[in-house]
């Protein structure tokens, strides 16, 4: 019964995902997954019931993959990017395409340079 | 000098006792999945990267996902943990035959989910959505599309691998259960299997909202 009860629940959460997607609220989605994952891990791993040892290997998995996420993010979502200037032939700089015949900087244009909106 | 006892049965020598073994085959798994959450995590990290660098290309790749398919998927993986799970319970008390049944429905849902993937990948193919010279959606961003579809394809390619080892143990533990392997008091590799199914359905539950959900925002 417990279980028909989870299974139940899951299926609910799976519909708001889905009625999300089609209303464009597709952000709700980082609050319901999480639920059925812990859903999951409680009620068909069992993990609550599981020794002390497979509790600690379930955890640190958890607490490695925020390692990983994190650690790894700060570099990306903290980052001020400050690009390099580089030589590069521009019609600012070279006479051919007009330019003073100064040596001219083009900034190199990445997706973490450009503007965000 | 204390006489030493015959090891119980289905306790090897290096055990304590049967439960002793049975636990450290449930944590072994667990650590094995532990490593399998940093494998995955590795996709979610490639994920989180180019949403961040490419929302708008990430949100316009999104809406090429085939919603329908994916969602009857998720419902079908979670369906089949739920019968895998009754399964366990049926081997706890003593009811083989229900066992096989329960691997049988459980390694069905399976195929189906993967025969509904192979259909959903051939559509998605007939569609333009393999990144490279084929590549057919067009507009703004059209790098950060690819890259969505380069991580859709990597991420489910490797789902699915988990899927068919997945249906191959679950098969296997269902022979067991029907040739008499497994008593009430010795069902660890039931357990241990249905740890790894559960969890091949955990990732598809973090992989469909990032593919099919989140972008529709």
């Amino acid at each position: 019964m417990t279980l028909l009860l989870l299974w139940a629940a899951l299926v609910l959460l799976l519909g708001m995902e889905v009625l999300a997607a089609v209303l464009h609220a597709g952000w709700v989605a980082f609050g319901l997954a999480p639920i059925m994952v812990a859903l999951v891990v409680a009620g068909f791993m069992h993990v609550l019931q599981a020794s002390p040892l497979s509790r600690i290997f379930a955890t640190s998995g958890l607490f490695w993959l925020l390692i990983l996420l994190g650690l790894g993010g700060i570099d990306f979502f903290a980052r001020r990017d400050y690009p390099a200037p580089q030589l590069t032939r521009s019609s600012v700089s070279d006479p051919s395409l007009g330019g003073s015949g100064e040596p001219g900087y083009d900034l190199p244009q990445s997706h973490f340079t450009a503007p965000r909106q | 000098m204390a006489e030493l006892e015959a090891p119980a049965a289905h306790a090897e020598f290096q055990y304590a006792s049967p439960e002793h073994q049975a636990d450290t085959a449930v944590a072994g798994m667990w650590l094995f999945l532990a490593s399998e959450v940093l494998f995955f995590g590795g996709l979610i990290f490639v994920w989180l990267v180019n949403q961040y660098g490419h929302p708008e290309g990430y949100r316009r790749g999104a809406e090429h996902a085939n919603l329908l398919i994916g969602s009857v998927n998720t419902l079908v993986l979670v369906s089949s943990s739920f019968a895998y799970t009754w399964g366990v319970q049926q081997a706890r008390a003593g009811r083989f035959r229900t066992v096989w049944l329960a691997c049988l429905v459980t390694a069905a849902l399976g195929a189906v989910f993967l025969g509904l993937k192979i259909q959903e990948w051939h559509l998605d193919i007939l569609d333009g959505l393999l990144p490279g010279t084929g590549f057919r959606p067009r507009g703004p961003d059209w790098g950060g599309m690819a890259l969505f579809w380069s991580f859709y394809w990597a991420a489910t390619a490797l789902h699915g691998v988990h899927i068919t080892i997945g249906i191959a143990l679950v098969l296997w533990i269902g022979w067991r259960a029907r040739r008499g392997d497994f008593t009430r008091h010795y069902t660890t590799p039931v357990e241990v299997t249905g740890l790894y199914w559960s969890f091949v359905d955990i990732v598809w539950l973090t992989l469909y909202p990032l593919i099919y959900v989140v972008g529709r925002t």
